[in-house]
C-alpha cells in the first residue's frame, strides 16, 4: 500500500500515524463515542451496530462482581429497579442536599457517610459512587472504541452540560480516571455542538452570533457564542442542570395515571418507569399525528398533540426564561442572533422547535442528528488537541465559568471573586489578614453559585491555612489564588506575603471522592480490568477448541475409517473427549491451550493424509500442463 | 515518561515554544497606545490574536509548555476584561502613573454629588410602585448612562493633560463613575425582576 501513495513534494503525509483519540458525549439517557475517520467525524458502533449506549448499568445480585452496561442492562430497569441505575449523571458530583429536589424522579437507596461526604447507592454489591457507575459506561465506551479503533486509546475529550458547576465536572474527570481514559479536555455540550455544525468554516471575516440550545434527558442549557475567524468565544451560558426531557415525560407519565385513575398522589418510580417507553412511543408519534393512543394496565387513554403541548409548555417556559437571562448576560438581545443550534433528542419536538423560533426569529439548525452532534463536535476536538490536525483548519475555544465562583466572609454570606461567564482559563487573588493577635490557621470556604447566603450556594470544599506566622491582628496579608483552567476546573492555593511563606493546605473532600477513595477504586478497577482481560483470553481458547473439536468430528465421520488406524482413530477420539472435558471444566486459557496444541498435533498426520487425498482427487484426470500457467 | 519523550517529535511547526513577557502593561501586550479611549475592534482583534498562540489548548501534547500557557492566557483574559471596562482601564491607566485608587473603600466628600445618589437610590427604590414601572426604570437607566458618559469625558480630559494636578483631579472622577456603575447594576437587577427573568 506505501508503495501506492504519492505525495506533491513538500505536501508528504506527517511520518507518524494519527494519535487514536474520540470524543465522548457522556448522556443522561444515551452516551456515544465518535472518532475522525477519514476527516469526517462517525459515531462509532458497537458489535450489533449500535451507535448509542443506553446510560443504564445494571449490578447482578447472582453473579457475583457481573454488572452489565446498556441495552443489556434496560431489561432489569422494572425486574431489579434497586440494581439497575439510570440517568446517573443527574446524581454525579451531587450533595445529598441537591439530589433531595430529584424527588422521586429518582429513588434509589442513598447511603451518606456523616461526615457529608457524597452519597452513594446502595446496591447489592455494595455501596456504589456515582462516579463508579458513570466509570462503568465510560469503559464500556472506551472498549467500543479500542476495538474498532484497533488498539489503546490515548486520549478523549468528555463533554459536559456547560451549566455543570466544579463538583459535577471534577466527578465526571474522576470517572474517566478510573474508567482509564486519559482525558485530553472537557468540553461543553454546546460549544461541541457548533464545532459539528463546522459554523466556523462559513464566513471567515464575518461575526457571527450562534445559540446552542440543548435540552437533554436530564440537564438544559443555552449558550450564546460568537464566533470570528476561527475563535468560538462563549459570551454567556446558562440553563438547568436539572431539567430536560425525562421531565416531560414525567409530566406525561403522572397525566396517564391521572386518567387512568391509578394515581394516589405522587405516582411511584416503579410505574413511572414501566410507563417512559410508552411515553416516548406517544411523543414520538404525536409529531406526525393529532392524537395517539396509550395502551396501560388495560386501559385505552388517548392523547392530543395539544394536550402533549400542555404537558410540555412548563418545561419549555423554564427553557425560554433561561435564555433570555442568557442573552441578556451576553449583552444581545435575541434578534441579533444568526443562528440557532439544536441538541438532545428533545429538540425533535415541533413544538419545541416552534417555541425556540418564534423566541429567536430564526429557523433552528437541525441539519446534523442532534443526538450525535455532541460528539462528533467533541470527536473533532479530540483530533485537534491530538495534534492530528493541519494548521489551516485551526479552531480556538475561548470558554467561560457558568457559575460564580467565591469565599465565605462575615455573616455567611457569599463573597464572588470570579464572576460567572468570565472567559477562562483565569486566575484572581485575593487578600485577607488575621482578626486576632498571633492567630495561626484560618478556614477557607470555597463556594460556587449566584446567591447571597452561603446556604443557597453550593460547597467546593473548606480549606484550613496552618502555620501563619504569630502576628498582630491584620498583619498578615494571605494571598488566596483561584486559577481555572481550561477545562473549567478549580485550584486553590493560598500563601502568606510579609514573611513569604507557604502555608500548608489542607484539602477537605467535601466533594467528589477523597484521594483514598480513588486510591482504592482504581484498584478495584485494575482487578476487574484484569479478570476482564483473563476471560477474554479464557473465551477465546474455549472458541477456538469448539472450533477444532467440531472441524474433527467431521473429519473423522468422512475420513476417519479410510485414512486412519483403529488405535489412531481411538487416540484421536480419547483426546478429543479429554479437551471437551477441559473447555469446560478449566478456568485458565494456558491450560486450555496447550491442550488445544496437543490435540492440533496429534491429529496432523492426519489433515495432511486429508489433505493429500483431496488434492489427489483434484488433480486427477488432469496433467500437469494444465497447471503451468 | 513515553508521553513526554514523544511529545517533542510531535510538535507542528506552528506550535512553537512560548515565552511570555508578564512585566507588560495591558496596552504594550496588545500593541495599543496607552490612553483613556481605545478603539474596541483592534483591542478585540489583538486579543484574539494572542489567545491563539497562547491558549493551553494549543500545547495539550506538552504539559510542560501547558502550564505556562495556563498563566499567560490568563494573563492576556484578565488584561483584556480590564482594558474592555470603562471603569477598569481608568482605575488601571492611574496605576500605572503610581496612583492606586481602591474602590472599596471610597469616601467622597463631594456633598452635591452624594446628595444626586440618595436621590437616584431613592428614585429606584420606589419604582416598583410607580405606574409604568419598565418606562420609569428605562428612563433612570438612561439618564444614569449619560452620568457615566459625561464623567468618561471628564476623566478623558484630564488624562490627557497628565500633570500631577489633573492626575489628582482624576481619581473622585474614577470614584463617581464607579457609584454610577454600582447604581446601574442594581438597576439592571431590578429589571430582570420586572422582565420575570
Amino acid at each position: 500500500m506505501a508503495l501506492l501513495q504519492i505525495s506533491e513534494p513538500g505536501q508528504s503525509p506527517l511520518p507518524q500515524q494519527h494519535k487514536r483519540v474520540v470524543g465522548i458525549d457522556f448522556g443522561t439517557t444515551n452516551s456515544l463515542v465518535a472518532t475522525i475517520q477519514d476527516d469526517v467525524a462517525t459515531t462509532i458502533t458497537d458489535d450489533r451496530g449500535n451507535h448509542f449506549l443506553p446510560s443504564v448499568v445494571h449490578y447482578h445480585a447472582e453473579t457475583e462482581g457481573g454488572i452489565t452496561v446498556g441495552s443489556d442492562a434496560e431489561k432489569f430497569i422494572t425486574t431489579d429497579t434497586f440494581n439497575t441505575i439510570t440517568s446517573v449523571k443527574r446524581l454525579i458530583g451531587r450533595d445529598e442536599k441537591e439530589l433531595k429536589p430529584l424527588g422521586n424522579k429518582c429513588f434509589y437507596r442513598f447511603y451518606t457517610t456523616q461526615d457529608g461526604g457524597m452519597p452513594y447507592i446502595q446496591t447489592c454489591q455494595g455501596n456504589i459512587s456515582p462516579v463508579q457507575v458513570s466509570a462503568e459506561i465510560l469503559r464500556t465506551l472506551r472498549n467500543r472504541a479500542e476495538t474498532t479503533l484497533q488498539g489503546e486509546l490515548e486520549g478523549a475529550v468528555i463533554t459536559v452540560p456547560a451549566y455543570f458547576n466544579d463538583a459535577q465536572r471534577q466527578a465526571i474527570k474522576d470517572a474517566a480516571t478510573l474508567a482509564g481514559i486519559h482525558v485530553l479536555r472537557l468540553l461543553n455540550e454546546p460549544t461541541a455542538a457548533a464545532i459539528a455544525y463546522g459554523l466556523d468554516q462559513n464566513q471567515q471575516d464575518q461575526e457571527r452570533l450562534i445559540a446552542v440550545y440543548d435540552l437533554g434527558g436530564g440537564t438544559f442549557d443555552i449558550s450564546i457564542l460568537k464566533l470570528t475567524k476561527g475563535v468560538f468565544k462563549v459570551l454567556a451560558t446558562g440553563g438547568d442542570s436539572a431539567l430536560g426531557g425525562d421531565d416531560i415525560d414525567y409530566n406525561i407519565a403522572r397525566w396517564v395515571l391521572d386518567q387512568s385513575d391509578l394515581s394516589t398522589g405522587e405516582p411511584d418510580e416503579l410505574s413511572l418507569r414501566q410507563l417512559s417507553r410508552l411515553t416516548r412511543q406517544a411523543k414520538e408519534a404525536l409529531t406526525e399525528e393529532e392524537v395517539t393512543t396509550i395502551a396501560y394496565r388495560g386501559k385505552q387513554i388517548s392523547l392530543t398533540r395539544k394536550q402533549l403541548h400542555e404537558l410540555t409548555e412548563p418545561v419549555v417556559q423554564k427553557t425560554l426564561t433561561a435564555c433570555r437571562r442568557a442573552f441578556r448576560d451576553a449583552n444581545i438581545s435575541s434578534d441579533q442572533i444568526d443562528a440557532v443550534v439544536l441538541v438532545g433528542g428533545s429538540t425533535k419536538m415541533p413544538y419545541i422547535q416552534q417555541q425556540v423560533e418564534q423566541l429567536t426569529g430564526k429557523k433552528p439548525l437541525t441539519s446534523v442528528d442532534p443526538d450525535k452532534v455532541v460528539a462528533m463536535g467533541a470527536a473533532q476536538q479530540a483530533h485537534l488537541l491530538a495534534g492530528n490536525q493541519t494548521a489551516d483548519n485551526d479552531i480556538l475555544l475561548l470558554d467561560i465559568v457558568p457559575l460564580s465562583l467565591g469565599l465565605e466572609t462575615m455573616g455567611e454570606l457569599m463573597e464572588k471573586v470570579i464572576l460567572r461567564n468570565s472567559t477562562i482559563p483565569l486566575i484572581k487573588t485575593r487578600e485577607f489578614t488575621t482578626g486576632k493577635d498571633n492567630q495561626t490557621g484560618m478556614v477557607i470556604h470555597v463556594l460556587q453559585g449566584e446567591r447571597e447566603l452561603i446556604k443557597d450556594n453550593r460547597s467546593l470544599g473548606r480549606f484550613v491555612l496552618r502555620n501563619i506566622p504569630p502576628m498582630p491582628a491584620g498583619m498578615a496579608r494571605i494571598c488566596v489564588t483561584f486559577q481555572v483552567d481550561a477545562d473549567g476546573l478549580l485550584k486553590v492555593t493560598a500563601r502568606e506575603k510579609t514573611t513569604n511563606i507557604c502555608a500548608d493546605i489542607e484539602v477537605k473532600p467535601a466533594y467528589g471522592l477523597s484521594d483514598d477513595e480513588m486510591k482504592q477504586m482504581l484498584i478495584d478497577a485494575q482487578v476487574r480490568a484484569e479478570a476482564d482481560k483473563h476471560n477474554r483470553a479464557l473465551r477465546e481458547q474455549q472458541i477456538e477448541a469448539e472450533q477444532l473439536l467440531e472441524m474433527l468430528k467431521t473429519a473423522l465421520q468422512q475420513d476417519g475409517k479410510k485414512l486412519l488406524s483403529d488405535p489412531q482413530k481411538q487416540e484421536i477420539e480419547q483426546e478429543m473427549a479429554s479437551l471437551q472435558m477441559k473447555k469446560t471444566q478449566t478456568d485458565s486459557a494456558d491450560e486450555l491451550r496447550s491442550a488445544i496444541k496437543k490435540l492440533q498435533q496429534l491429529s496432523e498426520e492426519f489433515a495432511m493424509k486429508r489433505m493429500n487425498v483431496s488434492m489427489h482427487n483434484m488433480l486427477s484426470g488432469h496433467s500437469v500442463d494444465e497447471f503451468k500457467e | 515518561m513515553s508521553d513526554i519523550a514523544g511529545s517533542n517529535q510531535r510538535k507542528t511547526e506552528n506550535e512553537s515554544e512560548l515565552y511570555p513577557d508578564f512585566s507588560q502593561n495591558y496596552f504594550q501586550l496588545f500593541g495599543l497606545q496607552e490612553a483613556y479611549t481605545i478603539s474596541a475592534d483592534e483591542l478585540e482583534k489583538a486579543y484574539l490574536t494572542l489567545q491563539k498562540q497562547a491558549h493551553p489548548d494549543k500545547f495539550a501534547n506538552d504539559s510542560r509548555q501547558q502550564l505556562v500557557a495556563v498563566q499567560y492566557s490568563s494573563f492576556i483574559n484578565k488584561a483584556y476584561e480590564t482594558l474592555c471596562s470603562p471603569l477598569l482601564r481608568a482605575q488601571y491607566l492611574l496605576d500605572i502613573y503610581g496612583i492606586s485608587v481602591d474602590l472599596e473603600t471610597i469616601t467622597i466628600q463631594d456633598h452635591d454629588f452624594l446628595m444626586e445618589q440618595m436621590e437616584l437610590r431613592e428614585t429606584l427604590a420606589e419604582i416598583k410602585e410607580s405606574k409604568n414601572p419598565q418606562q420609569e426604570l428605562k428612563n433612570l437607566m438612561q439618564s444614569i448612562n449619560e452620568k457615566i458618559t459625561g464623567l468618561q469625558h471628564q476623566f478623558d480630559d484630564l488624562w490627557q493633560n497628565r500633570n500631577n494636578e489633573s492626575l489628582t483631579a482624576a481619581i473622585p472622577v474614577l470614584h463617581k463613575m464607579y457609584f454610577f456603575y454600582k447604581l446601574l447594576h442594581e438597576a439592571r437587577i431590578e429589571e430582570e425582576q420586572l422582565l420575570k427573568i
